[in-house]
C-alpha cells in the first residue's frame, strides 16, 4: 500500500513537471534553444495568480473556480514574456555558439529572480484554496483534491498543445520551421515570429502550471532553478523534441523520486534520478523516445 | 541607371515585366559577386539563367527571393519594389523558389507539405482553425496526382527518393500558387528518363497554372528546348540576353564558358 502511495504522489507531481518539460522540450525542438530561464516562466506565473488574486480579492485565497479563473490571464501574461524573451533577447544570439545561447538565458533567468526578489522579497506566498481539504482517499491511497486537479489540469494543457501543434496552422508552421527553417521561409512562413510564438506558448503552459504550484505547494522567487534542472533531465529522458516523451519522462521522473524519497530518503533523490539518466543515456541514448539520428 | 537604355526603356505605362532587378550588385568582402545586374522578366515567359560555376547566378537568385540583402540595386516583383523586404515577405507575395537540392520538410507526410506550403498563400477558410477546406484538399489531390505521388500521400517525405522529394518540392512551390517561380537547377540530380517529364511540369506550370519561370541551369540542352529567352552571367556581370538560338551563337558566351576573356 505504501509503495501505491509513493507512486500516486509521483505521478501528482510528475504531471506537472512534465507540463513544465514538454514547454522546456519544445522550445529546445523547435528554436534550437535550451531555455535556462524557462522554470522562471512557472515562478512568474505563480506570482501572477497571487497578484491577481490579492489585488482583485484583497486576499490570496478562494474557491477553486475563483483561482482557476486567473488561468487566462496567466497564460497571457506569460505569452507575451516568452514572446518578447524570443523576440527582443534569445533571437539576438540565435545561431552563434551554444555557450552563447546557455549564458544569455542563463542570464535571463538571474535577471527576473533578482526583480522578482527586488520586487516581492524571498517570503514564500501560497494561493489558499477553499474546500481544498480534507484529501480524498481512494482505495486506501491518499489524494490532496489540489493536486488531482493540478494533475488534470497539467494533462488538459499539455494535450491542448498537442493538439494545437498538429491541428492548427501555426502548429503546422511552428513544426514546419522545426524541420526546416530555411524552407519554412521559402513557403512564406514568418520564421522569427514563428520561434517567439513558440516561446511565448511554452512558457504560458510553464505559467499555468505555477499557478498549480501556487495553490498546492508555494512560490517564491529561487523556485525556477529545480523546474528547469528537472525539464532538462526528463527531456533528455524522453527524448529531444518529443512531446509525448516529456510527458512520460515527467511522470516517471516523479514516480521514482517519490518512491526513492519514501523507501529510503528524499536526500537520495536526485542522486538516483541522474543515475538512472545516466544508464538511460547508455542503453538508448536518444532517450527513450527520441527519434533515431537520420541516416 | 537612370541612363540605362534597357531600364530606360521599359517602365512607364504597360510594362510586362513581373519581375526585374535593376542595378542590381553584391559583394562578399572584395569579391563582387553579382555586378550591376538588370533582368527583365515578362508574365508567362520562362526565362533561363545560365553562366560558368562562380557566375553569381545563385547569388542574385538570393538576392531576388531576400535571403541576401544586395549592395546596391533593387528588385521588383509585380510592379512593388521588394528589395528591403524579409523572405517569407516576398513569399507571401507570390514568388516561389526551388533550390537545387530539396528543402521538404522530412518528417511530415507528403500531404502536410503541400499543406504547409498552400497555408500562407491562398487558403483563407478555416485559417483560424487551420483545417484545410475542402478546396484546398482537392487541391492538393490534384497536385499529387499530377506528379504521381497520390499514393504516397501519406508516406513522411524524408522516406522518399531525391528524384521523389523533387516532385513533393515542384508541388509544393504550385500549392503556393506562385506569380513567379525561381527554379535552381530543376534538372540537377534528376534522372534522363525523368527529364522528359520534368520539361513537361514545367511547361504545364507556365501555361495552365499561369507561373512566370525563372531558371538556372546547367543541361544546355534542357534550358535551349524550354527558356523562351536565356541570360548569361560570367563574373558576376551580364554579358549577354537574348533567344537560345542567338545565345548559342553568341562569341563572348562561348568565350566565357571556354574561360577566354
Amino acid at each position: 500500500m505504501a509503495l501505491a502511495q509513493f507512486i500516486v504522489n509521483g505521478l501528482l507531481v510528475g504531471a506537472l513537471f512534465a507540463a513544465v518539460a514538454v514547454g522546456f522540450a519544445l522550445i529546445w525542438g523547435v528554436v534550437d534553444i535550451i531555455n535556462l530561464a524557462h522554470g522562471e516562466m512557472v515562478m512568474l506565473g505563480g506570482y501572477t495568480a497571487y497578484w491577481a488574486l490579492a489585488l482583485t480579492t484583497g486576499t490570496a485565497r478562494g474557491g477553486p473556480l475563483v483561482v482557476l479563473a486567473t488561468l487566462p490571464l496567466v497564460v497571457g501574461v506569460l505569452f507575451a514574456v516568452g514572446y518578447l524573451l524570443q523576440r527582443v533577447l534569445v533571437k539576438r544570439v540565435m545561431g552563434t555558439d551554444v555557450f552563447l545561447t546557455l549564458l544569455v538565458t542563463f542570464g535571463a533567468s538571474i535577471a527576473i529572480q533578482q526583480l522578482a526578489l527586488r520586487a516581492w522579497t524571498a517570503n514564500p506566498r501560497s494561493i489558499q484554496v477553499e474546500l481544498a481539504d480534507p484529501s480524498l482517499v481512494l482505495g486506501g491511497v491518499v489524494v490532496p483534491k489540489m493536486k488531482l486537479v493540478a494533475f488534470l489540469g497539467a494533462f488538459v494543457l499539455t494535450g491542448a498543445l498537442w493538439a494545437f501543434l498538429q491541428r492548427s496552422r501555426t502548429g503546422r508552421a511552428i513544426r514546419a520551421v522545426s524541420q526546416n527553417p530555411e524552407a519554412a521561409a521559402l513557403v512564406g512562413i514568418d520564421v522569427e515570429h514563428t520561434r517567439a510564438t513558440t516561446f511565448g506558448l511554452s512558457s504560458a503552459i510553464a505559467g499555468a502550471v505555477g499557478v498549480f504550484v501556487a495553490t498546492i505547494l508555494n512560490v517564491q522567487p529561487q523556485m525556477g532553478l529545480i523546474y528547469t534542472l528537472k525539464s532538462f533531465v526528463i527531456v533528455v529522458f524522453g527524448g529531444v523534441g518529443s512531446i509525448p516523451g516529456a510527458l512520460l519522462g515527467g511522470l516517471l521522473l516523479g514516480s521514482v523520486e517519490e518512491t526513492v524519497a519514501g523507501v529510503i530518503s528524499s536526500q537520495w533523490t536526485l542522486a538516483v534520478s541522474f543515475s538512472l539518466l545516466i544508464v538511460l543515456l547508455i542503453v538508448k541514448p536518444n532517450g527513450l523516445f527520441g527519434q533515431e539520428a537520420s541516416e | 541607371m537612370s541612363d540605362d537604355v534597357d531600364a530606360a526603356a521599359v517602365d512607364p505605362a504597360g510594362d510586362r515585366a513581373v519581375l526585374r532587378t535593376d542595378g542590381v550588385t553584391k559583394r562578399f568582402g572584395g569579391l563582387t559577386a553579382v555586378d550591376d545586374v538588370d533582368v527583365r522578366v515578362e508574365e508567362g515567359e520562362i526565362i533561363g539563367l545560365i553562366g560558368p560555376n562562380g557566375a553569381g547566378k545563385s547569388t542574385l537568385f538570393n538576392c531576388i527571393t531576400g535571403r541576401l540583402d544586395a549592395d546596391e540595386g533593387s528588385v521588383s516583383l509585380l510592379g512593388e519594389d521588394v528589395t528591403d523586404w524579409p523572405e517569407y515577405k516576398i513569399a507571401r507575395a507570390g514568388l516561389g523558389r526551388m533550390f537545387q537540392e530539396t528543402r521538404v520538410f522530412g518528417d511530415m507526410t507528403v500531404r502536410k507539405n503541400l499543406l504547409v506550403a498552400a497555408q500562407e498563400g491562398g487558403a483563407r477558410v478555416g485559417r483560424l482553425l487551420g483545417r484545410p477546406d475542402s478546396a484546398l484538399q482537392a487541391r492538393t489531390d490534384e497536385l499529387l496526382a499530377y506528379v504521381d505521388l497520390d499514393g504516397l500521400a501519406d508516406v513522411r517525405a524524408g522516406r522518399l527518393s531525391f528524384g521523389q522529394q523533387k516532385l513533393i518540392e515542384f508541388a509544393m512551390a504550385l500549392m503556393a500558387e506562385p506569380e513567379v517561380l525561381l527554379m535552381d537547377e530543376p534538372a540537377g540530380g534528376i534522372n534522363p528518363s525523368m527529364l522528359e517529364n520534368l520539361i513537361e511540369y514545367i511547361r504545364t506550370a507556365n501555361e495552365d497554372e499561369q507561373a512566370t519561370i525563372f531558371l538556372i541551369e546547367h543541361n544546355m540542352d534542357f534550358v535551349m528546348e524550354i527558356a523562351d529567352r536565356i541570360y548569361v552571367l560570367a563574373h558576376g556581370e551580364r554579358i549577354a540576353e537574348g533567344p537560345p538560338a542567338s545565345i548559342q551563337n553568341d562569341q563572348r558566351v562561348l568565350d566565357a564558358y571556354l574561360g577566354r576573356e
